[in-house]
């Protein structure tokens, strides 16, 4: 692969690696999904080399979606969500927890928009779906996560 | 009251662990993304699609016997081709049922609230679209209606990521798909017929296609900058308004690309008044900011706002026919009507248990 693209790569993960894989958590609600996740998209977008013309907004998008293939794979198995919350520290936990119970759709909203800062347009050219629909996630999600998270308020 | 935004603050706590050297031991590698198998993803279509059939059916008939409206009808498999529009008008809009999980759809009804109409999403409009047995339904969206009312253009979308330009009557029948794989955002119909603006998702600009789905074009070559977005046509189809940052406009043959208006926040959609002037638009809300409606005219001069602080997180903008009221679209899923000069904020009649996401396209003969 040519220099350019593996500096494309390497300043993502400088600049974006932090906040991408906390969102992925966010996402996943499970650290370690989150970083074979996240590990899987930076090796693909290596292999792709030059052919990826936007390094940032691919790598986000492979990222979240090889995290819910993962999640997929994972509940046809088990059926079921596991809780890693109990590795974190609170607040963390508390907030990992009422992620939960959201959707997957829901859950990769919000974190996007609220956790990473995107604007919907980014969050809809990331989750590969319009606008609206993030929006329909995003007034669904909060709805869900308020009284979960007013409970654990101190 | 607990600020969810504030919550999300505390990912920052949790240690992130080097991804990236991990990634390098895996080592380059061609991309693989996972995907059910064919014979799996081929039983959860056809489940996900009578499941949001059957939903959004009793949803229908749950609110038809509280209301007293007759129930809704399923779309007939037969084209006509020829169908009057409402002498009222129709506004159509991307529709989803509270609590549903499934995706949303195409959905009409008379301004004032009654004739509540589900166009897709339905088994007739499934059966006629060819990529429905090779892709997962996402949602339909973006509706935008033909100048003579007759039909809307929509874009559907699959999770896999694809979507396609389509097309349906207003009485629910002729679906017909008009371009498959068209990497669209927000579409406009122009007021000729002749021609449909979209985002790109190709490079993020706008694009233009011929209402039959061919001789697509860049509006003009975007090289850098910020998306172009939510496109709107001048009433004469010479000019296309659309977002990119500020409110920019550009002739529909491309030349004369100008910024109109570069407001502090973001814009997110834009819409002409259907006389003209002045174009609404809505800026992008933030954490903690409500989104507000506002309008300036096409010189860029006059900048107002439309929407009381404090009265809602608005998104989505656009006109009734006459030009003399906005449509606006909360965050809430709920719709309201206000004047151009920020009075007369009220809720638009909407059946209970729908939300409406993104813009409402109205159409109507205007005397």
């Amino acid at each position: 692969m040519s220099i350019e693209a593996r500096d494309a790569v390497e300043r993502v993960w400088r600049e974006q690696g932090a906040k991408l894989w906390r969102s992925l958590v966010a996402f996943t609600t499970d650290p370690d999904v989150a970083t074979d996740a996240m590990a899987e998209a930076f090796a693909q977008a290596l292999g792709r080399g030059a052919a990826v013309r936007d390094h940032d907004r691919w790598i986000w998008r492979a990222s979240f979606r090889i995290a819910a293939g993962e999640l997929k794979a994972r509940n046809r198995r088990s059926g079921e969500m596991p809780d890693p919350s109990y590795q974190m520290p609170e607040p963390v936990a508390d907030l990992v927890r009422a992620l939960a119970t959201l959707s997957p759709n829901q859950r990769a909203a919000i974190a996007l928009h609220e956790y990473a800062d995107l604007s919907t347009r980014d969050v809809a050219r990331i989750l590969g779906c319009s606008q609206a629909t993030v929006r329909v996630h995003l007034a669904q999600a909060r709805k869900r996560l308020r009284p979960l998270l007013e409970e654990t308020d101190d | 009251m607990t600020d969810i935004h504030d919550r999300f603050r505390s990912l920052d706590d949790l240690d992130v662990p080097d991804v990236y050297a991990r990634a390098r031991a895996i080592g380059p590698k061609e991309p693989q993304e996972p995907r059910l198998s064919a014979a799996r993803r081929a039983g959860v279509i056809l489940l996900a699609s009578l499941v949001a059939a059957a939903g959004f059916g009793l949803l229908l008939r749950a609110r038809d016997r509280e209301d007293g409206t007759p129930a809704t009808t399923p779309p007939s498999a037969t084209p006509t081709g020829s169908v009057a529009p409402a002498p009222l008008g129709l506004i159509a809009f991307a529709a989803q049922s509270r609590g549903s999980s499934t995706g949303l759809v195409i959905a009409v009804m008379q301004p004032n609230g009654t004739g509540f109409r589900q166009l897709t999403g339905l088994p007739g409009d499934r059966d006629a679209d060819p990529d429905i047995a090779r892709y997962t339904f996402a949602s339909d969206d973006s509706p935008s209606f033909s100048p003579d009312g007759r039909m809307i253009a929509f874009v559907r979308r699959y999770t896999e990521g694809l979507n396609s330009l389509c097309e349906i009557n207003v009485d629910g029948s002729n679906f017909r798909v008009v371009k498959r794989d068209a990497q669209m955002g927000e579409i406009a119909w122009s007021p000729d017929g002749r021609t449909i603006a979209f985002y790109s998702e190709q490079d993020g600009g706008i694009h233009l296609i011929d209402a039959d789905g061919t001789n697509e074009r860049a509006l003009w070559p975007r090289t850098g900058g910020p998306n172009q977005d939510a496109p709107s046509w001048s009433p004469d189809s010479s000019l296309v308004y659309y977002a990119s940052g500020g409110v920019w406009a550009a002739r529909a043959d491309g030349s004369g690309s100008r910024r109109i208006a570069e407001p502090p926040r973001p814009v997110g959609w834009v819409a002409l008044c259907p006389e003209g002037s002045p174009i609404a638009f809505a800026e992008q809300g933030s954490t903690g900011r409500d989104g507000a409606i506002w309008l300036v005219d096409p010189d860029g001069s006059n900048l107002r706002r439309v929407t009381p602080a404090g009265s809602g997180n608005w998104y989505a903008v656009s006109w009734v026919p006459s030009g003399l009221r906005l449509l606006l679209v909360h965050v809430d899923g709920t719709a309201a009507l206000i004047d151009p000069d920020g009075t007369n904020l009220e809720p638009l009649p909407m059946p209970a248990g729908v939300t409406v996401a993104g813009p409402i396209a109205w159409w109507a003969t205007v005397p």
